[in-house]
């Protein structure tokens, strides 16, 4: 004879009950205004071409999730973690990144391969790559030992499909910046990226550390600058540095305004 | 494949070591000096190009470079994107899986910089007719976390060895289809890089420590290096794509722009010499068996 | 084409009992497996790596006996055509099943309890005789990891031209010629692997197995030849190594 008090629940479990509607109404109406309130625009003040509207904390069933929209662009990330892992000691949590566009972005069957797939494809694998060595060196995974923590990037739909997706890259890294932020991971810095648009994308920390240091840097294949010359490079970083920063300050701006 | 534990203490000496101002490396080598490396170039009877590399730690590479003639479906739209496809690159690493990250990320970067330095208008045999190069590298081994040095020196010389038959029928096919036909006589062959003005690219990870730069860092190397860098060089310039890497998970810090250049001077001064070492031995055709 | 000419001369210029240049290195890779192989039989070329005895993995310990891996790795150029085979490819599947089955009846396993022999065998070039070749490169890295073995194995094809026996098939002949490959046991008439995927006229068999186990017995005794070559050289070094130290 098996146990089945396990399925059948304890003798003594009182049923499921329902709040009265008025109540469900009035939680409801909480939620909205809750929700009208995060609503913020946070735009680039000098970069001026790029509108960013950000939402966090949407997914409820995760640690912690961003939504970002770009004009056409909306991505989603979300983030799991710290959560124990099973099997042997490791002393530091091990991160994993994994970015898929949605099957339905069927622009060009390079990118997403359409439904039912288990595998990235090449430039998700890149972009997921690209994200997770920027985030490897910014969360303190010490700090969590015998964890993991997995960022969940979703591509609801881009913009432009230019082979590289530097400026998706770029807003995948910001993203999955403050899904970090609201999941409430330790990190050293919060980053941030800036790109140019052809070639390049750096993510950047920029306060606590004495210097502005550089956690990703990626110059894309299809550029036509000049990269030979140390000038045209240091000047192409400076100038990224320059957009990471800019978006840096308003997105502490944001972020003091989310806690008032 | 090899895991490299160090314990805390190992760690800390050989970082200390390694951030001095004249570092010292656990080999005693130079920041720009490779390990000893042996390689040797076409053995393979079947394959157009073909090379092997083994660095002093035993991690091995294996490449291979195969053209075969495809047929141009040609819409003047994107003729630009159908000769692109003319290359394609395939990566097989001992014990990973071929859709694994680190596969299809090191073979997309290696194509992504090939494309551009490989004389696409010599693939072009006719109007119609094309050479497709099929690129194929076999890791047997290797010690690194992302072993893209071994891979592009592989691929170089591979390349490098390459040669196409001779084409004897017409060049011009645009009104009547012909089969193209190919000299029987190997000796009149073409070396695809033979007269080109295009060499093909050059990648190397280099480990960054505090100031300094390591080109060939070494597995404990890359265990206690602070992030990693990897540049493209071709035809004596400094190319992209350029992109960090992650060589190490644990106490990881960014680097600042003035490390970059570090680097891109360091391989700007290796580049040639190595350039010159691998065409040597590709030039030197005595030895035709690998082992 | 003209398989065998009426002057008794292969297409590429054997005669029928000939084998192809047999060339073989042992203990190429020293560093990165503990056994190592290169073996050419003419154009066929196969590097073999070989690692253990060491601990299994749970699921794969056996408390009586040690067991055997061995993968078959084909390189997508190693055909004329380029042709990418899958790591689940059926043929590869079942050659790697009967190397295994092959070698579990010569490696002394009963000496290695719980523990695990893994060899992976990498295909460059083919260019017919492929399970021979695996065979002969599968011996010579087991023999470098210094792993206890009853005997040698050696393998080599044979096929029926008309009335005429050819030996040591290469691919032309394969496409075209009925042939069995075999594995002979050391210096024996044992036979440890038959391999026969067409038909072979049945009153020709005995005459093959004859001209195919003299074939064996001479790329046995080629095997035999490098592995003494290597242990000279370093009986030599360990000498040199001693009285430096002396």
């Amino acid at each position: 004879m098996t146990d089945r008090r396990r399925i059948l629940g304890p003798l003594d479990a009182s049923p499921l009950t329902f709040e009265s509607e008025s109540v469900i109404s009035a939680l409801e109406g909480e939620a909205s205004s809750k929700f009208q309130l995060k609503k913020l625009h946070v735009s680039q003040p000098s970069s001026g071409d790029d509108k960013i509207f950000v939402d966090m904390g949407l997914v409820t069933n995760c640690e912690g999730s961003c939504y970002m929209e770009i004009d056409n662009t909306l991505i989603q990330v979300s983030v799991y973690g710290p959560r124990p892992i099973r099997g042997s000691f490791i002393d530091t949590a091990t991160l994993s990144v994994e970015c898929r566009f949605l099957p339905f972005l069927t622009e060009s069957k390079e990118f997403a391969n359409g439904n039912g797939r288990n595998s990235l494809t090449e430039i998700e694998q890149r972009l997921s790559s690209f994200v997770y060595s920027c985030f490897v060196n910014t969360i303190i995974l010490s700090k969590y030992p015998k964890s993991s923590i997995d960022i969940f990037i979703k591509v609801i739909s881009v913009d432009s499909y230019d082979t590289n997706f530097i400026k998706l890259t770029n807003y995948l890294v910001n993203c999955a910046s403050l899904s970090i932020v609201d999941a409430q991971i330790e990190v050293k810095d919060i980053i941030t990226a800036g790109y140019i648009p052809t070639s390049i994308v750096t993510s950047f920390t920029n306060l606590h550390l004495p210097n502005d240091k550089i956690v990703g840097l990626y110059i894309s294949d299809d550029t036509d600058a000049e990269i030979d010359d140390e000038k045209v490079l240091s000047s192409m970083i400076m100038e990224c540095n320059k957009k990471a920063r800019d978006l840096r300050s308003s997105l502490n701006k944001y972020l003091i305004q989310l806690v008032k | 494949m090899f895991k490299i534990t160090l314990s805390p203490a190992e760690r800390s000496y050989l970082h200390e070591s390694l951030s001095c101002l004249s570092p010292i490396r656990p080999d005693a080598r130079l920041n720009k000096q490779f390990r000893p490396l042996e390689a040797t170039c076409s053995f393979l009877p079947g394959s157009n190009g073909s090379a092997r590399i083994r660095m002093a730690d035993g991690a091995e590479c294996l490449a291979s470079v195969k053209a075969k003639v495809v047929s141009l479906q040609l819409n003047n739209a994107n003729s630009a994107q159908h000769l692109k496809n003319l290359i394609e690159v395939d990566l097989d690493i001992n014990g990973i899986r071929d859709d694994s990250n680190l596969s299809s990320t090191i073979a997309s970067s290696l194509k992504g910089s090939l494309v551009k330095h490989i004389p696409l208008e010599k693939l072009r045999l006719t109007h119609r007719y094309a050479f497709k190069l099929f690129i194929d590298i076999v890791v047997l081994s290797h010690s690194s976390v992302y072993p893209l040095t071994l891979l592009s020196l592989a691929t170089y010389m591979a390349l490098k060895s390459t040669k196409l038959p001779l084409l004897t029928s017409t060049v011009n096919d645009r009104d009547i289809e012909e089969q193209p036909m190919f000299s029987d006589d190997w000796e009149s062959s073409l070396a695809l890089f033979g007269d080109s003005s295009l060499s093909p690219p050059l990648l190397f990870v280099v480990a960054v420590v505090k100031d300094n730069i390591f080109i060939d860092p070494s597995p404990e190397e890359e265990s206690v290096s602070e992030n990693g860098i990897c540049l493209t060089y071709a035809n004596g310039k400094i190319i992209s794509p350029l992109q960090t890497i992650s060589l190490s998970p644990k106490d990881n810090t960014g680097i600042n722009s003035a490390q970059i250049l570090k680097a891109h001077a360091l391989v700007k001064e290796i580049g040639p010499l190595v350039v010159k070492s691998l065409d040597e031995i590709v030039s030197d055709d005595s030895i035709k068996t690998i082992f | 084409m003209e398989l065998y000419s009426p002057e008794g001369l292969r297409v590429d210029g054997r005669r029928w009992n000939e084998l192809r240049r047999f060339y073989c290195r042992i203990n190429t890779h020293p560093i990165v497996a503990d056994g190592s192989a290169y073996v050419e039989a003419g154009n066929t070329k196969i590097v073999c790596l070989l690692n253990g005895p060491h601990e299994p993995t749970r699921s794969q310990m056996n408390t009586q006996k040690g067991s055997l891996d061995i993968k078959l790795h084909v390189s997508p150029f190693s055909t004329t055509e380029r042709r990418k085979v899958t790591r689940n490819d059926r043929r590869i599947q079942e050659l790697s099943t009967i190397l295994k089955n092959t070698f579990e009846q010569v490696v002394i396993l009963k000496n290695y309890p719980r523990t695990i022999i893994e060899v992976n065998v990498r295909v460059l070039a083919q260019d017919g005789g492929l399970l021979a070749a695996c065979c002969n490169a599968i011996t010579l890295a087991l023999v470098d990891a210094g792993i206890a073995l009853y005997d040698y194995i050696s393998a080599v094809s044979a096929g029926v031209f008309d009335n005429q026996i050819l030996l040591d098939l290469n691919r032309l002949e394969e496409q075209d010629l009925s042939s069995v490959t075999i594995g002979v046991v050391g210096k024996t008439k044992k036979l440890s692997l038959v391999l026969s995927e067409t038909r072979l006229p049945q009153d020709r068999l005995a005459k093959v197995f004859e001209v195919a186990v003299n074939g064996c017995h001479q790329l046995k005794d080629q095997m035999d030849a490098q592995v003494a070559k290597k242990g000279r050289e370093k009986a030599i070094t360990e000498e040199l190594k001693t009285n430096w130290v002396q």
